[in-house]
């Protein structure tokens, strides 16, 4: 039977991909399961903006989340924008079935690159197991949020097998640059830590590489070209680089507190694994090795030291550096796996029942992991931005209300309110930002919204308020919706 | 013939694209952008066949049609046209279909047993009749995998089933819009608003609706039955009885057997004698 199936390894391999591709889309779609929308303000916002971009048509447009006042300059995420309005164009869909596929499909498509990747060395089916464990929560986000950060992700493994093939022709080079151009576009932060473990990646292949097919020319201008594909950024959105190099010049760090270490969540086992990975990377040696082991250890160090001691440097990289550390340690379990497997055979090959033995061993790792991360999933609290009479009060608003409608409404549900109507809100919030205002818009419904000349000064056209509110002047029309009714009117 | 393929999709996507939804639509429209692009940009710089295996061919299909995409936006953004739905399906077609072309082209400068080529066995008879019995199952099993990875998208891409119930309850103005509610009326003369309910309490529902001016009921409609999912919207005129400022009209709906208003939506108006 044995043999039978190691001459048809490639075959069991395929088979298997297939079932780690569906745990992918489980894992993905895990959180909202039971419930029909997106989860965190974040993607509301992306949802926002993105729909506002399709609407006007261009990339600098008026920002919905501040009462449609015109934005001067493009927004950082531009890139993620231009991606899913190009999905919902393609695909002819709402927002709404793509919010819910997409997770899945690009978490899958993360798991299968990592697979393309790990494979030339063995271990892409133990890697692209362990891809499917990246965590999400509300804090650092994830694979199960359709946000740019995630889709950022696709490009790790993407540019590890471009590095691969640029040690023998120069090909890859402009895909490379291409790759991070356009991560720039997508989500900023994510560049930059993937421009980091490029230049690591590239520095031990020109140094201790001692290849004699060595391609010397393409991987030094590639670590040339890495700053010149940030400039794509920089050349098109100027106004928001310089704005961001004023941050991290003066930094204001967002008043949250350190994030608790999230790799116990990954289960035990994984940590394990990710361990002994370690310990077969450092025992087999080599440049390519000693790389990943580096630039995982930084980026490992930057998360949980750099911020807490130093407290300089945007607090972006280190709020989003965990999803970087845990994809990276994620390979570095798979090779863990893959030497296990090696290991065990080679200990066992004189025994007859060695073989099954280390495979049942195997099994059993990939089991109690796989349960440890799922208890971790469980464990772990998201929040509902709206309910389902919600949404179907914004729908009713974005099919009842003029074009370019301003709304009153808690600035937390706000984000939600701009993708379902269509229409603008006087402000929009995510904790911890906007804890004042929040509360001076509260204050002000529970008050019974009177003070009519407040609205019109900030051109309010409706509030949507679950307090009931006493102003002659608003017309209640439906349940907690409220219009300001205009001259004459 | 995977170069045709992949243009003759993305030309069949264009319609469905341009008329709307459907799962067939949706499949190809995420092919299109996620897949086409990355493959005939890979195909075109990597045209022999040992170039890249089949695997990271695949993954970089889908890598770089990510990278590719929001490019071709940001380029869109500064022509003429801007970003629209026939300008971004033109243009990512124009880009597959040139880089289709420059994958063509570059391939046939290699002899067919070097150039990369997309092996289609169509005679799967033959093809089965080759296996022996451990490759039979292991073919069947992979089947299952494939149809159990796609069955799993398809599972956990489902909304859930809804178990909230409530009824939407709104009025609207004179036009049939959300907006030149009445203000200011005239004592006696009738004064027209559109009253809509929207039945999602999952069972057919009764209700009724008051309208009330100063604790007076001037207008009851009713009973509505409403069945699961449905809407039922009608005009539905009032006159004031007594003059006065600020007079609060109240919209009351109660749901059969109900003697509590399920919801009530309010109007301010000032009655005057004439107009």
């Amino acid at each position: 039977l044995l043999t039978e199936a190691i001459k048809r390894a490639p075959l069991i391999e395929t088979i298997l991909l297939c079932l780690v591709l569906a745990l992918a889309f489980y894992m993905a779609s895990w959180p909202r399961l039971d419930y029909p929308f997106p989860l965190h303000v974040d993607e509301w916002m992306h949802l926002g903006h993105t729909t506002q971009l399709l609407n006007t048509g261009q990339v600098n447009y008026p920002n919905p989340f501040h009462g449609g006042q015109w934005e001067v300059g493009g927004h950082p995420e531009t890139g993620y924008y231009l991606w899913f309005g190009t999905l919902l164009l393609s695909t002819g869909s709402d927002w709404l079935v793509l919010s819910r596929i997409m997770p899945a499909l690009v978490l899958g498509i993360i798991a299968f690159v990592a697979y393309a990747w790990g494979r030339k060395w063995g271990f892409g089916l133990e890697a692209a197991f362990f891809v499917t464990f990246i965590h999400t929560t509300i804090r650092f986000l994830g694979p199960a949020f359709l946000v740019p950060v995630t889709l950022g992700l696709v490009f790790f493994p993407v540019c590890l097998i471009l590095l691969d093939k640029l040690e023998q022709d120069w090909r890859p080079l402009p895909l490379i640059v291409l790759s991070l151009a356009s991560l720039f576009l997508i989500h900023g932060t994510t560049a930059v830590a993937l421009g980091f473990v490029l230049v690591v990646y590239l520095v031990f292949y020109l140094t201790l590489s001692k290849s004699p097919r060595r391609q010397l020319l393409p991987a030094l201008s590639c670590l040339l070209l890495i700053p010149v594909s940030a400039l794509v950024i920089y050349l098109w959105n100027r106004s928001f680089v310089m704005r961001e190099i004023e941050n991290i010049i003066n930094v204001e760090h967002i008043p949250l507190p350190a994030i608790p270490i999230p790799l116990p969540q990954l289960g035990y086992m994984m940590l394990a694994v990710v361990v002994l990975g370690f310990g077969f990377l450092i025992a087999r040696g080599g440049w390519r090795n000693y790389a990943l082991i580096i630039f995982t250890a930084i980026l490992l160090f930057f998360v949980q030291f750099y911020r807490r001691w130093f407290q300089i440097g945007p607090d972006i990289l280190y709020e989003r550096g965990w999803l970087y550390v845990m994809l990276l340690i994620a390979l570095i379990a798979g090779f863990g796996l893959s030497q296990l497997r090696h290991s065990g055979l080679e200990l066992f090959k004189r025994w007859r029942w060695g073989t099954p033995l280390v495979y049942v061993a195997l099994a059993l790792v990939v089991a109690f992991s796989l349960v440890q991360r799922m208890d971790g999933y469980a464990k772990e609290d998201y929040y509902h931005v709206i309910d389902i009479p919600t949404y179907h009060d914004f729908v009713w608003i974005g099919e009842e209300l003029p074009e370019g409608s301003v709304a009153l409404l808690n600035p937390y549900v706000g984000w939600s309110f701009v993708p379902i109507s269509g229409k603008y809100v006087y402000t929009a919030k995510a904790y911890p930002w906007g804890v004042e205002e929040a509360r001076e818009i509260t204050a002000f419904m529970m008050a019974g919204a009177t003070d009519t000349s407040w609205l019109e000064e900030r051109n309010i056209d409706l509030i949507y308020s679950p307090f009931p509110l006493k102003n002659p002047d608003l017309v209640e029309v439906r349940d907690k919706v409220y219009i300001l009714r205009k001259e004459g009117g | 013939v995977d170069l045709v393929v992949v243009i003759i999709l993305s030309l069949a996507l264009i319609p469905l694209a341009v008329f709307g939804g459907g799962p067939v639509s949706l499949a190809l429209g995420l092919i299109f952008a996620l897949f086409f692009p990355g493959y005939t940009l890979a195909a075109a710089l990597f045209p022999k066949r040992g170039d890249l295996d089949g695997v990271q061919r695949l993954a970089l299909s889908f890598g770089l049609s990510i990278a590719v995409v929001p490019l071709i936006g940001l380029i869109l953004n500064y022509t003429p046209w801007g970003i629209g739905l026939y300008t971004v399906l033109v243009s990512v077609l124009v880009f597959i279909m040139v880089m289709a072309g420059i994958a063509w082209y570059r391939r046939r400068r290699f002899t067919p047993e070097q150039r990369f080529e997309f092996q289609f066995r169509p005679r799967l008879a033959q093809f089965w009749g080759r296996q022996n019995r451990w490759d039979r199952v292991l073919l069947g099993l992979l089947v299952v995998a494939i149809i159990g990875a796609i069955g799993m998208l398809v599972y956990v891409t489902q909304p859930p089933k809804v178990e909230e119930t409530f009824t939407e309850f709104y009025i609207l103005g004179p036009e049939g819009r959300a907006e030149n509610y009445p203000r200011v009326l005239a004592l006696g003369e009738k004064t027209k608003v559109t009253i809509g309910i929207v039945n999602r309490e999952h069972e057919v529902t009764e209700y009724t609706v008051r309208i009330i001016i100063g604790g007076q009921k001037v207008e009851e409609v009713g009973v509505i039955a409403v069945a699961p999912g449905g809407k039922w919207e009608q005009e539905v005129s009032f006159a004031p009885t007594e003059v006065g400022e600020n007079q609060l009209v109240e919209f009351k709906l109660y749901k059969r057997g109900g003697s509590k208003a399920y919801h009530v939506l309010n109007l301010w108006v000032d009655v005057v004698g004439s107009q």
